[in-house]
């Protein structure tokens, strides 16, 4: 038999450490990632999931993309305020959804599969959370009606996002996660920490593993399908690691598992479903060319210099070269809301200076 | 008294001084009709809503463009002194609501704090009681807190306009903004709530034409409930016109 050429010789250079990784440094690392579909040029994104999808929205919008805002803030509110009540963060105001259970959950409560009225509000002597979305609204809900009409608005946003959504960039955050002994209903937080109050009995932990996690989110994306049959899905992992662990592990052992359990899931079913793709952040930000740089003093958030690099790396592979889709703005513009208001200060000048006359 | 103010002359000192929007007019209406003189200082409802109108050491009140704040300076000639505030003349502060410069906004992108209407629309997103009052603070702070320095230096009584608005998030604001001049600690009269208890809006007889302000007959029955419940008081010896 002849010796033909082994695998790895010829190989580009990115597919060596020396070349790709170790002679170019963190900042000169490229093509690390390629969109495996050509986008509208005029593609609409939709972000949800753990904090570090926060960044996305906003590099998405600084870029001039059109990011999904199917649940803004009232029109001309101050951004400090839409931001502390959970607007503007997330296509909707689902809070963070850490897990590929709680993203089930909204999936499923959007889809109609569920009435948002059977998930769980706690209750704390006079303010009312929503236990998908316990810190949505700073000081909680006055009362569990108001909560339960916001998570009803949330679910029906949730849904108008994924509808309007070329894309749904999804950030995996962690694996553990606690829910309803009595009905599986995932929660954002542990009842007691945010709000809500432990009970070991009724709140049962979880550190779902890669059937579960996968499981959870193949249904899940089967469900958006059903809402919106093109959607595609970018997935990526968080690489700010766990604050804590309830899984009786050192909580760096602990971050290791979730994120290699997070990592293998979305690397396979990109790999296996063409409407999936998988975005490297984790990898940018947590890799050994980073030296751990990109993190903050406490080693866990992600600095903005960070956030820079993995949003210019997802700018650069992105493929926004098939037509535009949706021809025109998404928005609506301000001049008839201005023109409203214009005729309402004419009436009431008219009749200050009728009084005026008159007296 | 206000500060740097001379002694007034009795026959030049208004019963009670009207200070506001557009809603001044009809509450003037109602002052003449019970025999009280009031002094008014009205100014549209934008000037309010920008931060255009101001207290002032000098003259009381002052407010940015030459022509607007002519009035001022008109009335403390009337007046015969340069600060048309004083201790001896209660204000009725018919502002810091100027709703129409917000609730508009406010549900521009579908926001709705009435339950029924949004469960009714398919299109719209819940707004919290606290999301309201937040927001109405934020965009009424700076008339808030005047209101509050005004009731400081002299006597004031805050009027809630009439309830003439759509239903849906209108009330709410109009919830939140009393809400809070009550935290500030300033005497407030609604008019609307005191005449119709239970009724969600002033009735068609006592709105004006323009669909947004009180009539005469209302700024009379306003003016009529708030003698009758010693808010404010007519000149000894002065009769009511109506």
């Amino acid at each position: 038999m002849a010796n033909g050429p082994d695998p790895y010789s010829g190989l580009p250079p990115a597919a060596l450490w020396r070349t790709a990784v170790a002679g170019t440094g963190i900042f000169g690392l490229s093509d690390l990632w390629r969109s495996r579909w050509a986008l509208p040029g005029d593609a609409r994104f939709a972000t949800f999931g753990s904090c570090f999808a926060q960044h996305i929205s906003r590099a998405l919008t600084a870029r001039g993309l059109t990011w999904v805002d199917a649940e803004p803030a009232p029109g001309r509110c101050p951004p400090d305020l839409a931001r502390r009540f959970g607007y503007g963060v997330f296509s909707a105001r689902t809070g963070n959804i850490y897990t590929a259970a709680q993203l089930l959950c909204h999936a499923r409560l959007a889809a109609g599969l569920a009435d948002p009225d059977v998930i769980e509000t706690w209750d704390d002597r006079d303010r009312h959370y929503d236990s998908l979305r316990p810190a949505i609204e700073p000081e909680g809900f006055a009362t569990a009606e108001e909560a339960r009409l916001s998570r009803r608005s949330a679910v029906r946003a949730f849904a108008r996002a994924v509808r309007l959504a070329d894309v749904l960039v999804f950030t995996l955050g962690l694996t553990e996660g606690w829910h309803s002994a009595a009905t599986g209903q995932p929660y954002a937080m542990c009842p007691g920490t945010v709000a809500g109050r432990f009970d070991p009995d009724r709140h049962h932990f979880r550190n779902a593993g890669y059937q579960q996690v996968r499981a959870a989110l193949e249904e899940a994306i089967g469900l958006l399908r059903g809402l919106n049959p093109g959607l595609r899905v970018i997935l990526t992992v968080s690489p700010v690691p766990l604050t804590a662990t309830a899984s009786g592990q050192h909580v760096l052992v602990a971050t290791g598992w979730s994120k290699a359990t997070l990592r293998a899931v979305a690397g396979d079913l990109a790999a296996s479903d063409p409407g999936i793709d998988y975005f490297p952040s984790y990898e940018i930000i947590t890799g050994a060319p980073a030296r751990s740089m990109f993190f903050d003093p406490n080693l866990r958030t992600v600095a903005e210099p960070g956030v820079d690099l993995v949003m210019r790396h997802f700018f650069a592979g992105l493929d926004l070269s098939a037509p535009a889709a949706h021809g025109g703005a998404a928005t609506r513009p301000d001049s008839a809301l201005e023109a409203a208001m214009a005729a309402e200060d004419l009436v009431c000048e008219e009749e200050v200076l009728g009084g005026m006359a008159g007296g | 008294m206000a500060d740097g103010a001379p002694e007034l002359v009795p026959e030049l000192v208004p019963d009670l001084m009207i200070l506001g929007d557009s809603h001044a007019v009809a509450l003037q209406v109602g002052c003449v009709a019970h025999g009280i003189v009031p002094a008014v200082l009205s100014f549209s409802g934008n000037l309010w809503h920008h931060g255009h109108v101001a207290l002032h050491r000098r003259t009381g009140i002052h407010v940015r463009g030459r022509a607007w704040h002519a009035r001022v300076t008109d009335l403390g000639r009337a007046l015969g002194r340069a600060n048309v505030l004083s201790a001896e003349v209660p204000v009725l502060a018919c502002f810091g609501f100027h709703l129409g410069r917000i609730v508009p906004a406010f549900g521009y992108n579908g926001h709705q704090s009435d339950p029924a209407l949004f469960l009714a629309d398919p299109e719209s997103g819940f707004a919290s009681s606290a999301l309201v009052r937040a927001y109405a603070e934020a965009m009424r702070a700076g008339q808030l807190r005047l209101l509050a320095q005004l009731s400081r230096r002299v006597p004031t009584l805050a009027v809630v306009p009439p309830a003439i608005y759509p239903a849906g998030n209108y009330p709410a604001f109009v919830a939140a903004i009393k809400e809070r001049i009550r935290a500030l600690g300033v005497p407030l009269v609604d008019p609307s709530a005191e005449l119709f208890p239970g009724a969600a809006m002033l009735p068609q007889a006592l709105r004006s034409d323009d669909g947004v302000h009180g009539n005469a007959a209302y700024g009379q029955a306003a003016i009529g409930m708030m003698i009758e419940r010693g808010l404010i008081r007519r000149r000894t010896g002065a009769e009511p016109r109506a």
